[in-house]
């Protein structure tokens, strides 16, 4: 047996109630997912999932089983709604890693950040309906498009912190969503853009169908996710994160080492806008259908909470958050409209016990 | 020669004047301090020779380059950092990561300065993946020296590195300053502490109320009567 597997083991038998009461919860909340109508396989995956993340939370093969595991994950079971659950929670995964790139390291206040998701939902949803053009490279324009607005919106706010910046970035946010809403020679207005075609290779579409159901739209933004992960994580520990980070801890102490400001912040919005236009390219073709509904403040405080929720700045927290949170209206749907009660108050808990996030930056 | 020069430099924060009528010059290889009481303009000094602050009117030179209202990430690239007030580190990076932020200027660390710091504050070396905020105070003072240090400076700015210390701290930091001057970097100390300052500084400056009142050798005012009896309690 590997040494850091003893060393873990010997960890839980040193403290058996606190892992006990943790292996408890996940047990419990593994029953729970199968009442509220998760097929069991799907549920027992999760439960793996999380066993195995805390065994091996010291191995460098841990993202290997955790890929093996979310791989096999839709062959278990035929049941197709969950999966579009699992999907779905994968968009607002990519949404919050960006959204931390903004605010988790470089500590900028960003009440808008859904705004760039839109921006890249209308990006492909256009170019695909308008053009014809292939999906990926839809893809690429809505990136590339995102990180433009990115710099527009982050140019005449280099100045501003606070409560000023959270201003201004929510009133980029409802203009953005207004601009969608009544520009209906472009957008479609409120009844929004319909029948995008979905991805394909060589002719063969990863739409839905009887043999694959929605496992390939699975698949990619399973790939989409591992790029975002390796890139951003490979960004945190260069020099421009590094940067990034300094100027969340002291701006003038940034400066006096030589970090630009305006340089570093503004990169900081393309390329947090950048992962929100990559979101919002799959999502359009996932979802084929686009209109300003998705877009809306509440879509942004929700992704705001995953960050703080799982813990500003790292990433292994913000991904816990995400998926908490996203699949939180599906689980929790049996209760209709009081899910947001529940909501709420697992927030406010949140906030007095673990102020950090779940599991806070290293 | 004289690596700094400070001309008629006015400066402050909105419509209030901190200083004003500042004449220094610093030569190159010396330890040159300016001492003085909470608020005499000491800070605001060092700040606007580091570009943090921008002065109303004025001239500094370094190394014959005028540097007046150079961004500080400009002032950083020529050649001089900074020690701040309140030693700044970077609480929630690791303390190899603050030297990585100290060598930004240069984009990749060098290995021998790294070498060079771990032997002057071995503390450091052993501390290395620790978290900056971890540090006692004594410790931060030192990251913040060695950060400033990364950045293989010309001229080291320092602002009260006494403050706050344990005393055993302070005379340690006091005879690290001198094996850092003696390497070959200039060394300009804003300090409260006149005595120790004094003690390791060629020259001295002292600062009243915004201005430049004094200028001596530190020899000639450790004996002088009036910082005797203002600064250095005796």
């Amino acid at each position: 047996m590997p040494g850091f597997l003893i060393r873990r083991l010997d960890q839980l038998r040193k403290r058996p109630l606190f892992w006990g009461i943790w292996v408890a919860c996940l047990i419990g909340i593994t029953i729970f997912l199968t009442l509220v109508g998760m097929p069991i396989p799907y549920a027992l995956v999760i439960f793996a999932l999380a066993i195995v993340s805390i065994l091996f939370s010291r191995a460098k093969y841990l993202p290997i089983l955790i890929i093996i595991l979310l791989a096999i994950m839709p062959w278990t079971s035929q049941d197709q709604y969950w999966l579009r659950v699992l999907i779905t929670v994968g968009i607002y995964i990519m949404l919050a890693l960006g959204l931390n790139v903004i605010i988790g390291f470089t500590g900028m206040l960003d009440l808008g950040y859904i705004a760039f998701f839109g921006i890249g939902a209308y990006t492909t949803a256009l170019l695909t309906t308008h053009f014809h053009l292939s999906w990926w490279l839809c893809l690429l324009a809505s990136i590339v498009v995102a990180a433009i607005f990115g710099v527009l919106r982050g140019l005449p706010t280099l100045r501003l912190s606070g409560d000023y910046l959270a201003i201004v970035t929510l009133g980029f946010g409802e203009i953005a969503r207004m601009t969608f809403a009544n520009w209906v020679g472009l957008t479609g207005g409120p009844m929004g853009i319909r029948d995008i075609t979905p991805p394909s290779v060589f002719g063969f579409s990863f739409g839905f169908s009887a043999q694959w159901g929605y496992r390939l739209y699975y698949y990619l933004i399973l790939v989409l996710l591992g790029l975002t992960v390796l890139t951003i994580t490979n960004l945190r520990n260069s020099r421009l994160g590094r940067a990034w980070v300094a100027i969340r801890e002291d701006e003038t102490a940034a400066q006096t080492m030589g970090v630009n400001l305006s340089w570093n912040k503004t990169l900081a919005y393309a390329v947090g806008a950048a992962y929100g236009g990559a979101a919002g390219a799959f999502f359009a073709s996932f979802n084929m259908f686009v209109s300003p509904n998705s877009f809306t403040f509440f879509e942004s405080a929700i992704v705001l909470c995953m960050v703080v929720i799982g813990g500003i700045g790292s990433i292994p927290g913000v991904i816990i958050g995400a998926s908490i949170l996203a699949a939180f209206p599906e689980v929790l749907r049996f209760m209709s409209e009081y899910r947001y009660l529940i909501f709420g108050l697992i927030m406010v808990i949140m906030v007095i016990f673990k102020p950090r996030g779940i599991l806070p930056e290293r | 020669m004289s690596i700094l020069e400070v001309t008629d430099l006015k400066a402050g924060y909105g419509n209030i004047i901190a200083i004003d009528d500042v004449h220094l010059t610093v030569d190159e290889g010396d330890i040159v301090t300016v001492i003085g009481a909470n608020g005499a303009g000491k800070t605001t000094t060092l700040m606007t020779i580091c570009g943090v602050v921008k002065p109303i009117s004025g001239r500094i030179t370094f190394m014959g380059k005028d540097i007046t209202g150079l961004s500080p990430e400009k002032i950083v690239k020529m050649g001089i950092s900074q020690v701040p007030e309140g030693r700044r580190i970077f609480p929630r990076m690791s303390v190899y990561e603050n030297l990585q932020m100290g060598a930004f200027p240069h984009k990749e660390i060098d290995n021998d300065t790294l070498n060079w710091i771990f032997s002057l504050f071995p503390v450091l070396k052993e501390r290395k993946n620790q978290k900056g905020g971890t540090l006692s105070g004594g410790e931060q003072q030192m990251l913040a020296i060695s950060r400033a240090l990364m950045a293989k400076p010309h001229l080291l700015l320092l602002d009260e590195p006494s403050l706050g210390l344990a005393p055993k701290y302070v005379e340690l930091i006091f005879d690290v300053l001198k094996e850092i001057n003696k390497k070959g970097t200039t060394i300009f100390l804003v300090e409260q502490n006149a005595h120790m300052a004094l003690n390791i500084a060629d020259k001295g400056y002292v600062m009243e109320t915004g201005r430049i009142v004094l200028h001596d050798t530190a020899n000639a005012l450790l004996n002088n009567k009036m910082v005797k009896s203002a600064y250095l309690g005796e």
